[in-house]
């Protein structure tokens, strides 16, 4: 435990720094483009190396754009992106169209974004997302990426199978390769350079100052340069899930008792600059938990891999009252905030239980490593189950008979969960507790189609100024659906060179 | 191979209360730090400016050997499973980018920085 409570330790701190730093100064307002001494000069800045800062950098290179600079806060290339789950949503794949799946398309995939955004989502954007998806795959391909041979499932929230993943199951298998590529092809890297303001001339922004040589999160560390940009800069710096304060400050709910699966220096300092020079926010407030978060781990962990097990062939419970709570198999969202109700008298998290046939699943990885890491128990009776974590013995055991009575049936009238892969349910269990972990910010900096940043006042693109990936707002609505987030960084990231050299040509 | 003399040198400098003030060394580096005069030389890493730095990978490299190399001595058998731990330094979401720093810390305990999610073990690490 030393280990993970150091680092979120650690992560805490900087949200509190993060805050002060993003603030622009008084000094900052003497600081117009004409007194400037440039320490350096590029066409374009992008600023992050996640999916979207690497897409956005090689295609800005592969579009004739000049010179590309990418600046990274923190030590190492990837940020959320390099510990994401390498999956992506692509209507049409290739795996796909194998399987004999030929009835997807783009307008599919959008239909289902539209339901799980809730009718708060930017349908344009998905459209436009949807449509390039082919794009985004073969961007990936022609980088080197090895996707699972023969592998394409339905996960969560999709009504099809679409979603296929990269070969060891992480997004670093992406953001390795783009990195690589873009080294060849001329774009130029930088660790630890911190954007603590914007230049701007007006709306218009025309150069970044910057901490060189930064150390996360210390503030103090490094020194400050100027660089001047001829041509853009691009945002790219994700969300600020990590970010504890700002979090709550949006969506009270997201307090303290909610851990994060975010990378560190996911924290959005970024975010809070360009609004502070006129950027729109939007959907601030809609940030999505992952509801296979585990308490007994840290940061995304491998609670996810247990619980693509638990949610299928077991149940979830309510140590209170001993009493399913929830539709195990519906998305993120609705399930968070149902797990999120289950507290005690004084608010504290009495977090639920999730369950299944121990004997089915003998020798799975995702079960054997979470009970070698105590992330899960094997019990060997109800007895043992409701001791153990002080649920009520006689409801639990009436949870598990009524349950099992549906199993056969295929319905679930409590809670109309999807029963095709329940299986009923006999000791000994494999058993573990979940927690929602914040996760993606749907909100952030409104853009238009071509990845322009909209100013507050005048509702028009900002010159020179884009954003691209979690970074922006808008376009998910109300929640994010799995395996698209990656699918938009890539995507967007074509996107926003092409409209930089026809914005170049204008 | 240590001569004699740097053998004496070197048992006094043990027999010496360190300074109040000094930084905490791993022994493994105070053997090959440790200059003639029995002082550390800490512009080994840190370089010469009044402000210090924090070693990157190029410093750490001089003597431990590129941090490919350095992956290929904790290289897993091909065919390993879940049951064996992932090469610390060739990882799946960086590759060998990672700061040597980010784990092994010279003045206090180190620490694995890929158990803010996982929980590895790794025995053998020095800490």
């Amino acid at each position: 435990m030393h280990d993970r409570r150091s680092f979120l330790k650690l992560g805490a701190g900087a949200a509190v720094g993060g805050i002060a730093a993003a603030l622009p100064s008084a000094a900052s307002a003497t600081e117009c483009a004409s007194n400037i001494k440039w320490d350096e000069t590029r066409d374009i800045i992008v600023v992050g190396s996640g999916f979207a800062g690497l897409s956005s950098a090689l295609n800005a290179k592969r579009q004739g754009l000049g010179s590309i600079l990418v600046l990274e806060k923190m030590q190492v290339i990837g940020g959320n992106s390099a510990i994401n789950g390498g999956w992506l949503a692509i209507p049409k794949n290739p795996i796909q169209l194998a399987q004999g799946i030929n009835d997807d398309s783009p307008e599919e995939l959008v239909k289902d974004q539209i339901i799980s955004g809730r009718g708060m989502q930017n349908t344009d954007m998905l459209r436009q997302m949807a449509n390039r998806a082919l794009d985004a795959y073969q961007l990936c391909i022609d980088a080197g990426v090895k996707f699972r041979e023969g592998f394409n499932q339905q996960v969560g929230g999709h009504n099809k199978a679409r979603a296929i993943r990269t070969q060891h199951g992480v997004g670093g298998d992406i953001t390795t390769k783009l990195y690589e590529v873009g080294k060849k092809e001329g774009v130029e890297y930088r660790l630890q350079h911190y954007v603590e303001d914007f230049i701007m001339d007006g709306q218009q922004i025309v150069g970044l100052k910057v901490r060189q040589n930064y150390r996360f999160p210390d503030l103090k560390t490094g020194k400050t340069i100027y660089i001047k940009a001829n041509k853009a800069v691009i945002l790219a710096h994700g969300g600020f899930s990590r970010n504890l304060v700002l979090r709550e400050l949006v969506d009270p709910a997201l307090d303290k008792t909610l851990d994060c699966t975010n990378a560190l220096g996911a924290t959005g300092e970024v975010t809070l600059t360009a609004m502070a020079h006129g950027a729109f926010p939007v959907h601030m407030s809609f940030i999505q938990t992952g509801h296979w978060g585990s308490p007994d781990e840290g940061g995304f962990g491998w609670s996810n891999a247990l619980l693509s097990i638990g949610f299928h062939k077991g149940i979830s419970v309510n140590v209170l009252d001993g009493k399913r709570f929830m539709n195990e198999r519906a998305d993120r969202k609705t399930c968070s905030d149902a797990i999120m109700k289950n507290r005690h008298p004084d608010g504290s998290p009495a977090y639920p239980v999730v369950f299944f046939n121990h004997d089915d699943h003998i020798g799975a990885e995702e079960v054997t490593r979470a009970v070698r890491d105590q992330i899960a128990w094997k019990v060997d009776s109800f007895e043992q189950l409701a001791k153990q974590f002080n649920i009520p013995l006689a409801q639990l055991k009436q949870t598990v008979a009524e349950y099992n009575k549906q199993v056969p049936q295929r319905i679930d009238p409590l809670f109309g969960r999807m029963m095709d892969t329940a299986v009923e349910l006999k000791p000994p269990f494999i058993v573990s507790r979940i927690w929602p972990k914040v996760h993606y910010c749907m909100g952030g900096l409104k853009t238009d189609l071509g990845a322009r940043v909209l100013h507050s006042q005048t509702l028009a693109p900002m010159k020179n100024l884009y954003a691209v990936g979690e970074a922006t707002g808008g376009t998910h609505g109300g929640t994010r659906l799995s395996s698209t987030a990656c699918l938009e960084c890539l995507t967007m990231g074509i996107i926003v060179a092409e409209t930089i050299k026809s914005d170049m040509q204008a | 191979m240590l001569k004699p003399v740097f053998i004496l040198l070197l048992g006094f400098m043990l027999a010496t209360p360190m300074a109040a003030n000094a930084m905490n060394i791993k022994d493994y580096h105070k053997e090959v730090m440790t200059g003639a005069d029995g002082k550390v030389d800490c512009a080994a890493c840190h370089g010469d400016a009044k402000r210090k730095t924090v070693p990157d990978a190029a410093t750490c490299s001089s003597c431990h050997g590129s941090p490919q190399e350095v992956a290929k001595q904790t290289q897993r058998p091909a065919d390993a499973g879940h049951s064996v731990e992932p090469n610390p330094h060739d990882s799946l979401h960086y590759g060998t980018d990672l700061p040597c720093t980010y784990c092994h810390q010279e003045h206090k305990e180190s620490k694995v920085y890929c158990n803010q999610c996982h929980e590895f073990t790794y025995p053998q690490m020095k800490r």
